[in-house]
């Protein structure tokens, strides 16, 4: 009877980079300001939503993933 | 005193993979493991598939891109190199996987150049077109390539720099992208049968020195490689980035720095982007930086993208150093390994490209640098020679050697060998070379190697590697015995 024998090896840590945390409390300026209308189809979430500032005008665009168009919302100033 | 186990490879040891070092075993048991393939049959040692060469005759100009399609029933490889000039020199065939026929349609292509010289960068398949690069021009051809169909794409593709490849890349919108080499860019190609929209800066590097190297696609990005120093120089501070970008914004939504000296290919597989640099394997996406997992010497390496291929859950690529060699980082199963499934078995050879069309690979070669050829890989009938070395294993005491245990699958065939040697970290001999045959030693299933002496045989020995060579014998264990010298009272 002979005992088994392992070859032991120190593996590799071959994963991502654990160094970085992408923590949503971390993330700051990922939202565009735009000149014009956004006319294309976001692949992402932070493509989603763009800030709108054209001369004195400034308002908000969603992209609205259901009807595949982007929705409008204007800062209203008082006259 | 009796003989005990210093060493057994068995099950799952054969597929650990090379080692980073081969000192000892980091990342890997093996220091060598050519022609083996540990995904193939798990378990066993088993040598690949000979290559088989095709038609040395026509092939008669060095190749240095390759793609691979099918019409819906065989597997076709098309090969384009550069021509040099003078009757007789070919820059693009036509293999037919299966039988290994070869057509040659070099007289077929570059009818809007009349130049003798027309060096070919790169060649893809796209929408149903064969496209090509051609000395600063992007042209488009059919399935079965006429000079009729030979089409203009993009008259000034600002490619053509000298010792770069120019790699095409489907985008994650669809479109086919390609490495505008002189000009820093990307180039875009919307349509495959002529010039309108087809652009040479879709997304141009804000440092006008970066060179691009490569591009792939996770699906929501176009991933672009780039770096300034393509003449792969390591004695210069470099800069090597890799670009996230979304095809539409003007600008990359990530870029990341990869801190090593130039950079050479980067594939999407398994569900992250592999980059091979001049250090070694990275490993990113993008969310999270490059990080090198695998550290990979020169000799190991490929030196331009067109080397390098993917398939299923496995990077493959042609090796730069002469041998012919191919490695691969991935696995089928398991833990992902470095390891060398092929070669092309000629010390001379000189891999210029490498793609994966199915079961097989391509490989474009030069023999002595000179003389072109193209090799399907692990096609032939027979099992060629496979060799591993472990890595060395240290020992707590001195042992002389006893005997080497080899088992086999089953019998030894006739014309299948397996030759063993041992030797100690510094090279010494422990035990010579020993070859067992059918024709010395029967068709035996377990195979004894008693020590053979050589002139400069090392009698004790406190660390050491295994060396084992079959030529088509497939291995199941291999075992050391040692008999134990007591380490106090040994007399040296």
């Amino acid at each position: 009877m002979t005992d088994e024998l392992k070859n032991e090896i120190v593996e590799l840590d071959t994963g991502f980079n654990k160094e970085v945390k992408n923590d949503l409390i971390n993330l700051f300026g990922m939202i565009d300001t735009v000149s014009s209308a956004p006319t294309h189809t976001p692949v992402r979430l932070i493509d989603q939503i763009k800030l709108y500032r054209n001369g004195s005008t400034t308002g908000l665009y969603i992209y609205d993933t259901t009807n595949k168009t982007w929705a409008y919302i204007e800062h209203y100033v008082a006259p | 005193m009796k003989p005990t186990k210093i060493l057994e490879l068995k099950t799952t040891d054969w597929m650990k993979g090379l080692s980073v070092q081969s000192g000892f075993s980091l990342g890997g048991l093996f220091r060598i493991a050519d022609n083996f393939d540990p995904f193939e049959e798990m378990c066993y040692f088993k040598p690949t598939l000979a290559p088989v060469q095709v038609d040395g005759t026509t092939i008669s100009t060095k190749v240095n891109s390759l793609v691979s399609k099918s019409d819906g029933v065989s597997g076709y490889v098309f090969a384009i190199g550069t021509r040099t000039g003078g009757t007789g020199n070919k820059c693009l065939y036509r293999i037919k996987l299966d039988d290994g026929t070869v057509v040659d349609y070099s007289s077929q292509i570059d009818q809007h150049d009349g130049a003798s010289t027309i060096p070919h960068q790169g060649i893809t398949y796209w929408n149903g077109r064969l496209i090509y690069e051609a000395n600063g021009v992007i042209r488009s051809n059919i399935f079965t390539p006429d000079s009729g169909s030979d089409t203009n794409l993009l008259s000034t593709s600002n490619t053509g720099l000298t010792g770069a490849d120019v790699i095409f890349g489907v985008g994650s919108d669809g479109y086919l992208y390609y490495t505008a080499n002189q000009g820093h860019s990307i180039g875009k190609i919307v349509l495959n049968t002529g010039t309108s929209g087809n652009v040479n800066n879709a997304f141009t590097f804000t440092d006008a020195n970066l060179v691009p190297k490569d591009i792939t696609s996770d699906g929501f990005y176009t991933i672009f490689l780039a770096d300034n120093n393509y003449q792969r120089s390591l004695l210069v501070n470099a800069t090597c980035k890799i670009f996230f970008w979304d095809t539409i914004s003007s600008k990359a939504e990530v870029i990341y720095d990869i801190p090593d000296s130039y950079v050479i290919s980067a594939k999407y597989v398994n569900g992250r982007v592999l980059i091979l640099g001049a250090s070694g394997l990275w490993v990113c996406n993008s969310a999270t930086p490059p990080k090198l997992v695998m550290p990979i010497t020169a000799n190991r390496l490929p030196t331009l993208a067109s080397q390098v291929s993917v398939k299923g859950n496995i990077l493959y690529w042609a090796s730069a150093s002469i041998g012919g060699k191919i490695y691969a980082y991935g696995s089928d199963m398991g833990k992902d390994i470095l390891f060398s499934p092929y070669y092309t078995n000629d010390s001379s050879n000189l891999n210029t490209c490498l793609v994966c069309s199915g079961e097989y690979f391509v490989a474009g070669v030069d023999e002595g640098v000179t003389t072109p050829k193209v090799f399907i890989l692990n096609s032939g009938t027979a099992r060629s020679g496979a060799t591993i070395q472990t890595t060395t294993t240290p020992l707590v005491q001195p042992y002389s050697l006893s005997h080497i245990k080899v088992v086999i699958k089953k019998p030894l065939d006739t014309g299948e060998e397996i030759t063993v040697q041992l030797l100690n970290a510094n090279g010494g001999i422990i035990t010579d070379t020993i070859t067992k045959t059918t024709l010395v030693n029967g068709n035996k299933q377990e195979l004894l190697f008693e020590p053979k002496p050589s002139s400069i045989t090392v009698k004790s020995f406190e660390d050491f590697y295994l060396a084992i060579n079959t030529n088509g014998a497939i291995i199941q264990r291999a075992t050391v015995y040692g008999i134990p010298i007591d380490d106090f009272s040994q007399n040296l």
